[in-house]
């Protein structure tokens, strides 16, 4: 144990540390359909209650380096991921959504899954057209070895996101 | 407007989310004095140890006298930093709560802290599963967490027993009378409150009994009398700053007189002289307040003494105007624990070994005992006064 009054104060960086927190919120979906209508209503709202938000599209647009991109997620507090029947459609969706559960356990990344008209058992199991989406998703980016390896990565994040309490739209319905 | 009927749905699915993420985010700063005198450059020593560290998790103490401002600098050092944190949580005064809710106290503690991170609500039913709740939920959490006014070991020892219950980046900050539980826990770093140098003591004092940085011209000297008898503590400075608002030189000066006969470390007698100087009523209702009223609303405590034919609004505002009370976030009545302390002092002083001649009872084990024995005085007035308030307890009791 040290007493205060005896230690230098020089300014190195314990607060600073990672995560350093930009955005409270950052918003994890895909789909030109449910942005429209969905997420631009959710996030004009966060905006409205002055809700620091992140939302991928705008910034990928921008030609972010993914590295950068990932590095924007980890300084969220909070990740809202908002599943739809597209959402497995893009990587883009699927490299976040791997980034977001890894930031849970490292710091905790609090994390919200919305169900937007899709069974949350679904996403859970990857079946049906879901699972289709994701290997085609894969197959694009990825091949031999690396596919494994990519898909059961996204499989696993997935699942995680899937048993974590959060909202199903259908029951606003 | 009009709304397609999905919309609609999608629109009460919005408001949800947005207010589960306002809750979890819960940007509100604590309420802090009125006057922070010098205050800065202790929150910047403390964050400066903060940043110094290098581990883990950092455990600080914040270690003075009772009045010495341990509370204040830890509530301004959250105010500074707690957006950093992915959750925090400031539990306030520990000591009280333990000496209310004997059994329970612990439980509830953990329960409170565990709501404060999380945001909802965990029911714990022993202190061997709040301790398990709280690592296998924080574990992974960067979190801020603050134990005010700790008094026993146990207390920590079920919040915050062990460095691996919490994520990398947390900051854990005590504050306490005793500094042995702080050698005991191993924080970090102990940083002492120390007595306020002369000129921050008078400038406390005068913002307090002039609402200006210096006395005024006539009150001069007597005011740097009365500062030098209050050894440099905050509170002191306070309370007795506030009682010479507003008042002739004679009084200030009769005052002074009375702090010359106490000794240095009186602190409670000194605190005494603003007391001794209300009314009748107002002393009833800061007794009533000490007794059972804090942390209650201000409109119920008003209600219920005006009931009892105090006067309550007009006395209320006395005692907030001489800082005996506080009044704290949602318009909760708040006392510092030392004002407290002296109350419940004063209630004992005449009858000490007999709780039944007191005129209130605040421990439940009390007033079982007393009832049992029946050993209530036979005064009407006093029988009187002493029922109305065995419902007060039940009322603080259940809640």
């Amino acid at each position: 144990m040290e007493f205060a009054s005896l230690s230098s104060s020089s300014s190195s960086s314990f607060l600073k540390s990672e995560p350093h927190f930009i955005y409270d919120v950052f918003i994890n979906f895909w789909g030109e359909d449910i942005g429209r209508k969905f997420v631009s209503h959710l996030h004009s709202v966060l905006l409205q209650a002055q809700v620091k938000t992140l939302i991928n599209e705008e910034n990928l647009h921008e030609g972010m380096e993914l590295e950068e991109h990932m590095r924007t997620i980890a300084a969220s507090k909070i990740a809202i991921i908002v599943f739809s029947k597209s959402y497995t459609e893009s990587t883009c969706s699927l490299h976040e959504l791997e980034k977001i559960i890894e930031c849970q356990q490292t710091f905790g990344q609090i994390v919200l899954p919305v169900f937007y008209e899709i069974d949350p058992l679904e996403v859970l199991e990857q079946k049906g057209d879901f699972r289709k989406a994701l290997e085609e998703a894969a197959h694009k980016s990825y091949s031999g070895e690396q596919l494994e390896h990519a898909l059961s990565r996204w499989r696993r994040a997935l699942t995680t996101a899937a048993g974590i309490s959060g909202w199903d739209v259908r029951d606003f319905r | 407007m009009y709304y397609p009927s999905s919309s609609r749905h999608d629109a009460k699915l919005v408001e949800l989310i947005v207010s589960r993420v306002q809750a979890l985010l819960e940007y509100k700063e604590l309420v802090i004095t009125q006057f922070p005198v010098a205050l800065d450059s202790h929150v910047e020593k403390v964050i400066g140890c903060i940043e110094n560290h290098s581990t883990k998790v950092c455990m600080i103490g914040i270690w003075g006298m009772g009045g010495s401002g341990k509370t204040t600098l830890a509530k301004a050092i959250y105010n500074r930093i707690y957006r950093t944190f992915i959750g925090k949580s400031f539990i306030e005064n520990i000591r009280e709560v333990c000496n209310q809710l004997i059994s329970r106290s612990h439980l509830h503690l953990q329960e409170n802290l565990l709501h404060d991170v999380l945001k909802s609500k965990l029911h714990v039913e022993s202190v061997g599963m709040g301790r398990t709740l709280i690592k296998n939920r924080f574990c992974r959490k960067k979190l801020l967490i603050v134990l005010d006014d700790v008094n026993e070991f146990g207390q920590l020892e079920n919040l915050c027993g062990n460095r691996e219950w919490f994520g990398q980046g947390t900051v854990i900050i005590i504050t306490t009378r005793d500094v042995g539980l702080l050698k005991l826990l191993d924080v970090n770093y102990v940083y002492k409150t120390d007595d306020m140098n002369e000129n921050e003591s008078l400038e406390l004092f005068s913002w307090h009994a002039f609402r200006e940085e210096k006395p005024i011209e006539d009150l001069n000297e007597v005011a740097r009398n009365v500062v030098g008898y209050c050894g440099g503590l905050p509170l002191a400075l306070e309370v007795l700053g506030s009682y010479s608002s507003q008042r002739t030189k004679k009084e200030c000066e009769s005052m002074l007189s009375e702090l010359k006969i106490i000794s240095n470390n009186q602190v409670l007698d000194k605190l005494r002289i603003s007391f001794d100087s209300l009314h009748h009523h107002e002393k009833d209702i800061f007794l009533d307040v000490c007794c059972f009223f804090i942390g209650k609303d201000r409109g119920y405590v008003t209600e219920i003494l005006n009931g009892c034919e105090l006067c309550a609004d007009d006395g209320l505002t006395v005692l907030i105007e001489r800082s005996l009370i506080k009044v704290e976030k949602n318009n909760k009545l708040g006392m510092h624990p030392l004002l407290q302390e002296m109350g419940r002092e004063i209630i004992r002083e005449n009858s000490r070994k007999e709780p039944g001649k007191h005129s209130r009872l605040w421990f439940q084990k009390d007033v079982v005992d007393v009832l049992r024995k029946k050993a209530v005085s036979t005064f009407s007035l006093y029988c009187f006064s002493f029922l109305f308030h065995v419902q007060y307890i039940s009322g603080v009791r259940l809640s």
